[in-house]
C-alpha cells in the first residue's frame, strides 16, 4: 500500500468502531428481536390505549348526554381535561401543576413516553450488557485491540450500542404515530410528531443511564452468561435500592442520606423528564448522562487493567 | 542492529499457573521468526503480550522500538493473528477486512482497495460478500489471517496460520508467507515444524514459559550432527551395497530417495561432508546433493534433550 494512513485518533476509532458495531448489532438476530419486541409492545400499547380510549368516550359522551362516537379521538381533550383524570394523575405524579401541564400534552406521545421510560431499561440491559463480555469471551476484541486501544474500543462500543438504542426509541415514535394515526379519528398528527420528538430526546437519556448501566457491568466479567445476569441483577439493584431509600422510616431515619444516594440512581430523576419545557428537565437530563457515563467509567477501572 | 521486538525478563502468571518465566527474546526487522514449543509453552501468551491484549506481571517489552505497544502512538504498525479467536460473524467478509484496515488508519477508499486485494490473495474474493458465520472452517482461518496482514503492518504475529487448513490450502499458506517475507517482520507459532523450516529464517524455541534456544535455522540444522545424501533417483541394489559400504556403521537411514549419516563426535561436519561427496560419486551413485545438518525436528528434540538433561 502506498496511500498515506488517515489522521488516526480516539474519536475516529470510536466512530470507525461504532459504525461497525451499529451494523453487527443490526444483522444479529438477538439484538433484531429485542427490538422487534420493544417496537411491537410500543405499537401494542398504543392500540390498547386507543381502545380504552374509545371505551371511555363512549362513557364520557353518555354522561354529558352527547351523541355517542365510535371515532376514539374526538372527545380526547374533553377526556384529558376531566376532573377524574387529573386526580389520577396528580396522584400518580404527586404534582398538580404538573399533571395540568400533562393532561394538555398529545395523549398518544405521553403513553409513548411511558412506555420508554418503563421498558427502555430493560431494552437497554437485554440488548447490551453481554457486548463487551461476548467479545472478551470469544476473543474477537484481540483483532481489534492490536488497532487501537481500550478506551477507544470502549467509546466506539458505547457510540454504536447509544445509536442502537436510538434507532429502537426511533422506531417505537414512529410506530406509536402510525398507530394513533390510523386509530384515532381526531388525532392532531403535527403537536404529537413535536411532542414525540422531545420524548425521544428524554428517553434516550433516560435510557442511555441504563446502558450505562449494562456497559459497565459487561467490562466486569468475560463470562456471557453472567454478564447478561449481572445486568438484570444490576437494574433489579438500582431500581430496588433506589425504591428502599425512598420508605418513609429511611427517610426519616437520614433524611439527607437517602437523599443524596438516591441521586446516585436513575429512577431519581424519572418524573423531572416529564416536566414541559427544556429548562425544567436539563438537571435530570444531565445527572442522568453522568450517572451513564459513571457506570461506564467504574467498569472500565477493571476493564482496563485486565486481560482481554 | 535495529530490533522489531524485544522482550526480557517477562513473566505472565494466570492464577497458580506459569506461563511466561523470564521470556528473553529479540527478533530483527525484517526477519522471519518461528516460534516452536509444546502446548503450554507460552506461545499464545507471548503473542498476547506483545499485542497488548495481555498484560506482563513483570519484564519489559520493546515493541518496534516504542516500548509496550501502544496501537495510538505506533498506529498501524502490528497485525495479529491469534490463536482460537473468532470473527464478528454478522458481516461479511469484505465489511470485516474494510473495518479492519480502516483502524489500521487507512482510509475508506484505500481500506476497501486493500480488503480486496487481500480477498483475491486468499483465494475468498467470491466469498467476499458472505457472512463470516458462513464461511468454512478453512475460509474463516485464510481471512484471519488476511486481517493481520491488511492496512500493510511492520511487524506481523500469526498463532497457528495453517492450524485446521487442508493440505493445498497448508501450501497455499506457506506461499503466501514466503511472499510476505522481507515486507516485514513476521513471528508465526507453528506445530508443523517443517513449514517453519522452509519458511523461517530464525527459530526459537519455547519451553516452560522460557526461550531455551533461538537461532538461525541452518545453523540449528547444521548443528545435528548429520550428512544427508538425496539420490536424484533410488539406488540399485549394487549401489545400495556400496552406499553401506563407504558409509559403514554410522549410515543412519537409507530409502529411495535419501541416506543419512550420523557424525562421530570426533568428526568435523565440513570435512566429512565433501569426503562423503567424493566417494559415493566415485562409486558411481545416483546423488543429487549432499546436505549437511538434521532437521528442525531433530534439532527441536535434541534442544528438548538438552533441557531435560539439565
Amino acid at each position: 500500500m502506498s496511500s498515506e494512513p488517515a489522521t488516526k485518533n480516539l474519536l475516529r476509532d470510536a466512530l470507525v468502531i461504532a459504525a461497525f458495531d451499529l451494523g453487527e448489532s443490526l444483522r444479529s438476530r438477538k439484538v433484531l428481536v429485542f427490538m422487534v419486541l420493544y417496537v411491537v409492545g410500543a405499537i401494542g400499547a398504543t392500540v390498547i390505549f386507543t381502545e380504552l380510549l374509545q371505551e371511555v368516550e363512549i362513557a364520557l359522551a353518555e354522561q354529558l348526554l352527547v351523541a355517542r362516537t365510535s371515532d376514539p379521538g374526538s372527545l380526547t381533550q374533553a377526556v384529558m381535561e376531566s376532573p377524574e383524570l387529573l386526580r389520577v394523575l396528580s396522584g400518580l405524579v404527586r404534582d398538580e401543576d404538573l399533571a395540568r401541564t400533562l393532561v394538555g400534552r398529545p395523549p398518544i406521545a405521553l403513553l409513548y413516553h411511558w412506555v420508554a421510560l418503563a421498558f427502555g431499561p430493560i431494552f437497554a440491559i437485554l440488548t447490551s450488557s453481554d457486548t463487551i463480555a461476548t467479545e472478551v469471551s470469544t476473543g474477537s476484541i484481540r483483532f481489534a485491540l492490536a488497532r487501537t486501544d481500550r478506551a477507544g474500543w470502549l467509546l466506539g462500543k458505547v457510540f454504536g450500542q447509544s445509536l442502537l438504542l436510538f434507532v429502537g426509541l426511533v422506531l417505537g415514535a414512529v410506530g406509536a404515530w402510525v398507530t394513533g394515526w390510523i386509530q384515532l379519528g381526531a388525532f392532531d398528527a403535527s403537536a404529537t410528531a413535536a411532542a414525540l420528538v422531545g420524548y425521544v430526546g428524554t428517553a434516550f437519556v433516560y435510557v442511555w443511564a441504563h446502558l450505562g448501566l449494562a456497559l459497565g457491568v459487561s467490562q466486569l466479567t468475560r463470562s456471557v452468561p453472567w454478564s447478561r445476569a449481572l445486568g438484570l441483577l444490576a437494574l433489579v439493584a438500582v431500581f430496588g435500592i433506589h425504591r428502599f431509600f425512598e420508605r418513609d422510616w429511611v427517610v426519616e431515619a437520614v433524611p439527607v442520606l437517602s437523599g443524596s444516594l438516591r441521586q446516585l440512581f436513575p429512577v431519581a430523576h424519572r418524573l423531572d423528564l416529564w416536566r414541559p419545557g427544556f429548562e425544567a428537565s436539563v438537571p435530570a437530563l444531565a445527572l442522568l448522562l453522568a450517572l451513564g457515563c459513571s457506570y461506564i467509567a467504574l467498569g472500565y477501572v477493571r476493564f482496563a487493567r485486565r486481560d482481554a | 542492529m535495529s530490533l522489531a521486538l524485544e522482550l526480557s525478563g517477562v513473566r505472565k502468571r494466570y492464577g497458580k499457573t506459569v506461563a511466561l518465566d523470564g521470556l528473553d527474546l529479540r527478533v530483527e526487522r525484517g526477519t522471519m521468526l518461528g516460534l516452536v514449543g509444546p502446548n503450554g509453552a507460552g506461545k499464545t501468551t507471548t503473542f498476547g503480550i506483545i499485542s497488548g491484549a495481555l498484560r506482563a506481571d513483570a519484564g519489559k517489552v520493546d515493541v518496534l522500538g516504542g516500548g509496550t505497544f501502544d496501537p495510538r502512538q505506533q498506529a498501524g504498525a502490528l497485525g495479529v493473528l491469534p490463536q482460537d479467536c473468532a470473527l464478528n460473524p454478522h458481516s461479511s467478509a469484505r465489511q470485516l477486512l474494510t473495518f479492519f484496515a480502516r483502524l489500521q488508519g487507512l482510509g475508506r477508499v484505500d481500506a476497501r482497495r486493500d480488503a480486496d486485494r487481500l480477498l483475491e490473495a486468499m483465494r475468498l474474493t467470491d466469498r467476499a460478500g458472505a457472512r463470516v458465520g458462513q464461511l468454512s472452517h478453512g475460509m474463516k482461518r485464510r481471512l484471519a489471517v488476511a486481517q493481520a496482514l491488511v492496512g500493510d503492518p511492520k511487524l506481523v504475529l500469526l498463532d497457528e496460520p495453517t492450524g485446521g487448513l487442508d493440505p493445498h490450502l497448508v501450501v497455499d499458506m506457506r506461499e503466501l508467507l514466503l511472499a510476505e517475507k522481507r515486507k516485514r517482520t513476521l513471528i508465526v507459532s507453528s506445530h508443523i515444524l517443517s513449514d517453519l523450516e522452509q519458511t523461517c529464517d530464525r527459530i526459537a524455541f519455547l519451553e516452560q514459559g522460557r526461550c531455551i534456544e533461538e537461532g538461525a535455522v541452518e545453523s540449528m540444522r547444521a548443528a545435528i550432527g548429520r550428512v544427508r545424501v538425496r539420490f536424484a533417483r533410488p539406488p540399485s541394489e549394487a549401489e545400495r551395497d556400496a552406499l553401506r559400504a563407504i558409509l559403514g556403521e554410522r549410515l543412519e537411514s537409507t530409502s529411495d530417495r535419501e541416506a543419512t549419516y550420523v557424525l562421530d563426535p570426533s568428526e568435523v561436519i565440513e570435512e566429512v561432508a565433501p569426503a562423503i561427496l567424493a566417494e559415493l560419486m566415485a562409486a558411481g551413485l545416483p546423488v543429487l546433493e549432499v546436505g549437511v545438518g538434521g532437521t528442525l525436528e531433530e534439532a527441536y528434540l535434541v534442544s528438548r534433550h538438552r533441557l531435560g538433561e539439565s
